[in-house]
């Protein structure tokens, strides 16, 4: 507990101190002579030369330290002062940014656009923790993902969610996963970084809609277990697929489990499964009908959410500015159109009865240079202003966004089979009947924070030497 | 959750530390909050007062401030309502700093006093008495089936729910791409009309663009006016004045040639007889004009109208140095005209249009490589709607594109600084790249046998392969030339030999087959335009005015020379057998009836 005050003390004032990284300029400012001194941007600048790969490698080792502290070492201690340093260094002194969570779009924009270069670095960030989650089960989240630490570090008192409320809140990741490959793959949006609920409070700055989304997360995470790593983020999504399949994962007893359940009250997540008493099942034939009709489900869902994805392409395609462009441009050429035609038709029709051949004339050019000179302008936003300037026509602008939305319809093909897909798998998982002889950490749940092993009497006879068991990694 | 009922701890009283942690929480929390009323409150000063206004709204901005500049306007000489405007002035400026040094201030308040409040509130409950409570063991597996269900409900309403909004969708408006169809030609303009490409023979018959068919400076045909003098006029067809000075050679379609003239002032497009060398018409191009705010200065050796006209069988389009593109039919009447903007060119643009398959292929190449300003596309020639367009990493060049028929389909390439790119014509498409050119790129690219000839001015020139991929380097060229390299003239190339002349006058003549060098032969004067192949002898025509026309063979042999009588500065156009000369001055025809 000291420690971890310790280190929370000293992660503010270090933030307080506005810790800056060794930014390097792709353009050097210019040089003012009038001790104009040059405003700092809230994006932090990129990093240059052989510094993003010492990004890449203090990833890797901050990786392979918390995979060897919950896994070998099975203590809190050492995990919660990396989660500090990874909070320090990746949230704080880098402000945010390369992250993971955020290279999943530059990810999905490098595969469905060829003439998009990715650099080397942020390709790095996505697969190393998914390589080490592979393996290891979810070391990032347990102590390097500084989105996952700084929610770790407000927890105080943390508030059991109902199962069925985790199982259904948790699939909500997979939905931001869903739109965000969606957007980023289209060209649309870096959505996951546009709505970083925290990296307003890594910058000391951003708009107030960030510092809401941030303050409201840190808020209820002061009761419930980091609810955006749970509930929301899309990386974690990936990381609880890929973790079901780990090599190794955190076991909570060293030993044979003694049911105790000490482990299920310390762990904050929802993430401990029960063990469950050796009496059969209730109703194994409704249990094996339901199995049955939801394999089935799986082709039928699946084909559903690609079509439905698919064939929403065109208002989803509204996130992109081009197509947005597109459709301004249209609405203006056919509200000028409307005007020119069908207002002037009939006041000129109106008018010309009124008034005898001859003066009519007259009165119409009057009238018709007062009516153009008068005449209220069709609305017109900055962008379409000026792509008229540009005289491009807007045959082509069109033809654009209708290529837009055609990527939008493959790869909301796509997307839309694989959460058909996932809800479905999902219902699978929670129809399967296994039995359990001991309580012990979900592998896709749990985040290796290492708050089980001091709870589990067990561990606390093993690290006083009276129970030389050897420490159980599942395999 | 089950807990045993018979465990039970007696309460127990928190001891002073977990007390006195419990306060700072209290305390620390009830700071915090005040700090954040307190920059919410700041913050909604620092707003416009129209909350509905966009956030990068200027912060400056004051209702007050602006009534009283409206006022001032009405009466310039009121010095009380000057000072009355300085002083409310440095007020706003003042409010606005005084808000952001409060903001800046309050943030680091509100960080230490959230982190003290976190820091003892987690010391408090961790002080609370209250040691772990063991359970009762597994739990009963109907107790689980029904937490599944629980869960299976509560993830198909999930599903549901995403599944309900996802349809929800359907009932935002369809996107509306569609532009009304009003006619979309202005009173003035002639109707679209959209005719069937000319054949490959026709193209061949005429000379359609800079260096005639396919861009390679070789005409189809090989018989030459024999004794012609343009100073004495001896076997002249007919001599006409130019009316504006332009760069841009002659090019020919059936009986009309076509050149541009500008100056800073005005731009046109000029139509002559093929066969008396009467001045058909003369249509102006005012397209960008209205949009210039000062005359734009060029180059006097690039001039305004530097870039050589193209055409098929209907249509005839010009671009100026101004960026002004226009298209007029035979008749000279415009069908459109579009402006590109004044490009951002070191001496002035000068590449030349292509047209393909009825469309007009435009290089607009300008800036630095790294600018994004060049672009590539291609534009219906009978609406100047663009087809395609792709943005180039090259900077500001002078070269011109072509496009060569190839097994896999016709390639578009370009060469510029610093990269030559093979595109495929039809859809924009780049094939494959080649990081080799220099800066100042003038000499256009030509090709034969599959292989591509791209100048380096002064530096090199190289064969690559037209059937490559990807990204390529000096490793993937088939052979590299580094001596008599030429800086403005275009290289011309026949299945065995390739011909480079210099500006300073030096012809050379190496093999195509490993760039071995066969001969060269110095004219003593200076040449811009580029060299031309009619049967079997070479064309060559310099500043001076005299042109030289040698064999196209292994051996350096003069067959003759003639004069124009003015200085040359234009590549030639040959059409059934006759030769078009743009002078300093005039356009010549030599030739039979």
């Amino acid at each position: 507990m000291t420690l971890s005050v310790c280190a929370t003390l000293f992660t503010a004032l270090l933030a307080l101190s506005g810790g800056q990284g060794v930014d390097i300029e792709r353009f050097p400012p210019p040089d003012f002579e009038g001790g104009h001194e040059l405003p700092h941007t809230a994006t932090p600048a990129p990093r240059g030369g052989a510094w993003e790969f010492v990004d890449a490698g203090l990833l890797a080792v901050t990786l392979g330290l918390a995979s060897f502290f919950a896994l070998g070492h099975r203590r809190r201690g050492p995990i919660f002062a990396l989660m500090i340093f990874s909070l320090l260094y990746f949230g704080f002194w880098r402000e945010g940014c390369v992250c993971p969570i955020g290279a999943i779009q530059n990810v999905a924009l490098a595969l469905a656009d060829q003439g998009y270069a990715i650099p080397a670095a942020v390709v790095i960030f996505f697969l190393l923790p998914l390589v080490f989650t592979l393996f290891f089960g979810r070391a990032f989240c347990a102590a390097v993902c500084p989105l996952g630490a700084i929610q770790d570090l407000v927890l105080v008192h943390p508030v059991t969610l109902p199962a069925w409320l985790q199982h259904g809140l948790g699939l909500l990741a997979y939905v931001y996963l869903g739109a965000a490959i969606l957007f980023a793959a289209t060209g649309s949006a870096f959505i996951i970084c546009e709505y970083d609920p925290f990296v307003a409070f890594f910058r000391f700055a951003g708009t107030v809609d960030m510092v809401i989304l941030g303050t409201s997360f840190l808020v209820i995470g002061l009761f419930v277990g980091r609810p955006y790593c749970r509930f929301v983020c899309p990386y974690g999504a990936l990381l609880r697929l890929i973790a079901r399949f780990s090599w190794k994962s955190v076991r909570v007893t060293p030993a044979d489990c003694v049911q105790c359940r000490l482990c299920e009250e310390a762990c904050a997540f929802g993430a401990i499964e029960p063990a469950l008493a050796n009496r059969p099942p209730p109703s194994m034939k409704r249990h094996k009908t339901r199995l049955a009709i939801l394999l089935v489900l799986t082709v039928v869902n699946t084909g559903a959410g690609g079509w439905l994805l698919a064939s929403l392409a065109e208002p989803l395609s509204r996130m992109h500015a081009t197509v947005r462009l597109g459709e301004r441009i249209a609405f203006e050429d056919a509200e000028r159109a409307t005007f020119e035609d069908a207002e002037r038709a009939t006041f000129e029709d109106a008018e010309r009865a009124t008034f005898e051949d001859a003066e009519r004339a007259a009165f119409e050019d009057a009238e018709r240079a007062a009516f153009e000179d008068a005449r209220p302008a069709v609305g017109t936003t900055d962008a379409s202003e000026a792509f008229r300037g540009t005289g491009r026509p807007t045959a082509a602008l069109h033809a654009d966004a209708a290529a837009i939305v055609d990527d939008y319809r493959r790869v909301g093909a796509f997307v839309g089979a694989f959460l058909g897909l996932l809800f479905t798998f999902k219902l699978i998982s929670l129809t399967i009947f296994r039995r359990r002889q001991e309580y012990r950490a979900d592998r896709s749940l749990c985040v290796s924070c290492g708050r089980c092993f001091a709870h589990c009497p067990l561990e606390q006879e093993r690290r006083k030497g009276r129970a030389p068991v050897p420490i159980g990694i599942e395999g | 959750m089950e807990r045993n009922k018979d465990m039970t701890v007696e309460p127990e009283r928190p001891g002073i530390a977990c007390r006195s942690a419990t306060r700072i929480a209290v305390v620390a929390g009830a700071f915090s909050l005040t700090v954040a009323v307190l920059l919410a409150v700041n913050f909604s000063k620092s707003r416009p007062s129209n909350w509905a206004a966009p956030a990068d709204t200027n912060p400056l901005y004051s209702e007050e401030l602006a009534d009283l500049k409206v006022r001032l306007a009405e009466q310039p000489g009121n010095e009380d309502l000057k000072e009355e405007i300085r002083a409310f002035d440095l007020h706003v400026r003042q409010g606005f700093f005084l808000r952001q040094d409060f903001s800046r201030r309050g943030k680091i308040l509100l960080f230490a006093g959230l982190a003290l409040f976190v820091i003892a509130l987690k010391t408090a409950i961790s002080l609370r008495p209250k040691p772990p409570l063991p359970g009762d063991g597994p739990i009963d597996p109907r107790v689980e089936s029904q937490r599944k269900a629980a869960a299976r409900f509560s993830v198909s309403v999930v599903g549901l729910c995403v599944a309900g909004s996802a349809l929800g969708l359907f009932l935002l408006p369809r996107l509306d791409l569609e532009p009304p169809d009003r006619g979309a030609r202005t009173a003035d303009q002639p109707a679209t009309v959209r005719t069937a490409p000319p054949s490959a023979e026709e193209i061949a018959r005429n000379w359609p663009r800079f260096r005639g068919p396919g861009g390679l400076g070789i005409s189809s045909f090989d018989a030459l006016p024999p004794g012609w003098d343009g100073a004495d006029g001896a076997g002249i067809r007919w001599k006409t004045e130019v009316p504006l000075p332009g760069f841009n050679s002659p090019i020919v379609w059936d009986d009309r040639v076509f050149l541009s003239g500008a100056t800073g002032m005005e731009q046109e497009v000029f139509c002559f007889h093929a066969d008396s060398g009467e001045l058909l018409w003369r249509s102006p191009v005012i397209v960008g004009a209205g949009q210039r705010d000062e005359e734009l200065e060029i180059w006097e050796e690039t001039g305004y109208a530097a870039s050589t006209l193209a055409c098929d069988n209907s249509r005839v389009y010009a671009i100026f140095a101004t960026g002004d593109l226009a298209c007029f039919d035979f008749d000279g009447k415009k069908v459109w005209d579009r402006s590109l903007g004044t490009p951002n060119n070191a001496y002035g643009f000068a590449t030349s249009l292509l047209v393909h398959e009825g469309n007009l292929i435009v290089q607009f190449d300008q800036g630095g490589d790294d600018d994004d300003e060049s672009i590539l596309f291609a534009a219906e020639g009978a609406t100047g709607q663009r087809v395609w367009q792709r943005i180039r990493p090259v900077a500001n060049s002078w070269t011109t594109p072509i496009v060569v028929k190839n097994p896999g389909g016709d390639l578009l390439v370009t060469v510029s600084d610093p990269l030559v790119i093979v595109h495929d014509p039809a859809t924009g498409r780049e094939i494959w790249r080649a990081d080799l050119m220099g800066a100042d790129v003038a000499p256009s690219p030509v090709v034969s046998r599959g292989l591509v000839y791209a100048v380096a001015p002064n530096d090199a020139a190289y064969a690559l392969r037209l059937d490559a991929r990807g990204a390529l380097t000096e490793e993937d060229t088939v052979w590299i030339i580094d001596e008599n390299i030429p800086d403005i003239c275009s290289p011309l190339c026949t299945e065995e030999l390739i011909f480079l002349l210099t500006t300073m006058g030096t012809l050379a003549c190496f093999e195509t087959e490993k760039g071995a060098k066969l001969w060269e032969h110095d004219f003593g004067s200076e040449f811009n335009a580029s060299p031309s192949l009619v049967g079997d002898r070479l064309f060559v025509a310099d500043l001076d005015g005299r042109m030289f026309a040698v064999d196209a063979a292994r051996e350096f042999a003069e067959r003759g020379s003639g004069a124009l009588g003015e200085a040359i500065f234009c590549t030639p156009a040959f059409a059934r057998g006759r030769m078009y000369i743009r002078g300093e001055k005039h356009l010549v025809c030599f030739g039979k009836d």
